[in-house]
């Protein structure tokens, strides 16, 4: 969403403007990139006692507006709460994402002042409606790493194979070769993961399979961290690669507490949320 | 099936040396392409699965795009928008899998011989965005992705609407403003258009034109996100009343 600075029929709180004297409306931002996601948090301040009133009367809310528009996502975020936090899906987003954000009225209003208005607007009245905006404030454009969008990210280093090995049981987890790692499945098992997993219970059958054998992989990587074996297969740099991209250290990985767990979640954006969300889906339609 | 995708480097070369190509596209089968592609390494298997689809070829592009608008996206429904965007994916699937589509769809460009008109049928020659709402295959998915309407049993209404006549300049006008990837937003002004429908108007690109020009406009002070879907619908309705009368 692009602002202009164009005339309003209304005083607009903003920072480009004097529609409003001795008033302002900005936002802090904290927003970073988290594996499959984008984090942020925004705190607003504000100061205008007219349009606080209207906040805490419900009449208005604080507003957040979201937009990627290469691959055209859009959101919002309200709040009478001046901090909102915010996740977003990276598979949603590419390049920028433009976060704005507004004071917005819920609901019509009559006779609205300011002792803060410009003095060219002094003792004037506004009816206005629910959604009209009524302040502007600091706004941010956010740039994506793009490593993880490729068509060939995570994916093309875990290849899931049929094994018929009985004494591995269902799942297997192979780190031997250079290029990828191999998750073998029991044939019965496979057979049901390609079928399943391409549509109605695809979240499911990925977290079923991936997320315990990333949880592997990962405490497989941190064990022998220090072996250039380990270390130069092209599997384990690409793994390393994207968790220092997001901030985490193999050494501060453990499966003493839960760091290794919480990262496994991070890196496939929470596939438990996601697998009960469509099993869920699925219970409502049978 | 896995959907093939088209490196970068191929496209890049068929941009810049057209000529070498030209020809070629005028053959009846992708066997030349493939196997120029293959011998350079250049078009893959995405990880990207779907189940077997087959397109419609009806003689009337009204009416096979508006089939084919549900037949990809009913396929392609777990594309994310990222992969969905990406020039090399519908490249890839044009040049690989659907040639015999491209040939149908963009039969008279692909014979005039012009440039411009022949790599717009596979790639994304007007930027990323407006692109994917050019593009003969790519325009389809983005149709479903952004029209499908989960609250209507038939799920695909609107696009009845847009592809009655002209669906491609349809889509770009309609679907290039960034406004309406907000479903409300979208099926409102659609819901709107579609009610004067019923009434008996003859519906056409002014219609869309009028409706979008106006949310522009009031999206200046309103903050458009917030609206419901009903909200829209009367808003334009309003508008629309006003520009070209009101109907009983």
């Amino acid at each position: 969403m692009r602002i202009k600075n164009r005339l309003s029929p209304y005083p607009i709180l903003n920072d480009y403007g004097d529609d409003y004297i001795d008033s302002s409306f900005t936002a802090e931002y904290d927003v970073k990139k988290e594996f499959t996601g984008v984090c942020g948090k925004i705190v607003f301040h504000l100061h205008n006692r007219e349009i606080e009133n209207l906040i805490e009367t419900a009449q208005a809310e604080y507003m957040v507006h979201i937009e990627c528009p290469l691959t055209s996502y859009r959101c919002r975020i309200s709040s009478v709460n001046p901090e909102i936090e915010f996740k977003l899906d990276s598979r949603q987003l590419f390049k920028t994402v433009e976060i704005r954000t507004f004071i917005v009225l819920t609901r019509n209003i009559s006779g609205f002042s300011s002792e803060s208005f410009h003095p060219d607007y002094s003792g004037q009245k506004f009816d206005l409606l629910a959604h009209q905006i009524l302040a502007v404030g600091t706004a941010k454009d956010y740039n994506i790493n793009q490593d993880d969008r490729d068509l060939e990210s995570l994916p093309s280093v875990l290849r899931i194979v049929k094994s018929t090995n009985k004494k591995k049981g269902s799942i297997s987890v192979n780190t031997d070769d250079d290029d990828y790692v191999m998750i073998g499945l029991a044939p019965e098992v496979y057979d049901r993961y390609a079928q399943l997993g391409k549509s109605t219970f695809k979240d499911t059958a990925f977290s079923l399979v991936l997320f315990p054998a990333l949880v592997i992989i990962i405490q497989r990587m941190t064990a022998n961290k220090e072996d250039a074996g380990m270390t130069s297969k092209h599997w384990f740099q690409v793994i390393h690669k994207m968790l220092v991209s997001n901030g985490y250290k193999l050494d501060a990985i453990s499966a003493e507490n839960d760091t290794l767990l919480s990262v496994c979640q991070l890196v496939f954006a929470d596939p438990l949320v996601r697998s009960f969300k469509e099993l869920d889906l699925y219970s409502e339609r049978v | 099936m896995k959907l093939l995708y088209l490196d970068k480097e191929a496209i890049d070369e068929l941009k810049m040396n057209f000529p070498i190509y030209k020809s070629h596209f005028k053959d009846k089968t992708n066997e030349w392409f493939m196997e120029r592609f293959k011998e350079k390494d250049w078009i893959h298997e995405s990880k990207i699965q779907c189940d077997e689809f087959e397109l419609d070829y009806d003689v009337d592009y009204n009416k096979s795009d508006r089939k084919n608008v549900e037949i990809i996206y009913e396929a392609l429904k777990d594309l994310n928008p990222v992969h969905a965007s990406d020039e090399r994916l519908w490249a890839g699937v044009l040049f690989g899998q659907l040639w015999k589509f491209v040939k149908y769809r963009r039969a008279e460009e692909l014979n005039s011989g012009e440039e411009l008109k022949i790599l717009n049928s596979f790639l994304f020659m007007r930027g990323r965005k407006r692109s994917c709402f050019i593009n003969c295959l790519s325009r389809l998915w983005w149709t479903g992705y952004l029209l499908y309407d989960p609250e209507n049993a038939c799920h695909y209404a609107s696009v009845d609407l847009i592809s009655e006549s002209a669906f491609p300049s349809n889509v770009l006008l309609l679907l290039s403003s960034n406004f309406m990837a907000n479903k409300k937003l979208a099926l409102g002004v659609l819901d709107c258009i579609s009610e004067r429908k019923q009434k008996g108007e003859k519906i056409g690109r002014y219609h869309f034109t009028e409706a979008n020009k106006y949310l522009n406009c009031i999206g200046g002070v309103t903050f458009l996100d917030a609206m419901s879907r009903e909200e829209v619908k009367k808003l334009v309705g309003g508008r629309l009343d006003k520009e070209f009368g009101i109907l009983i």
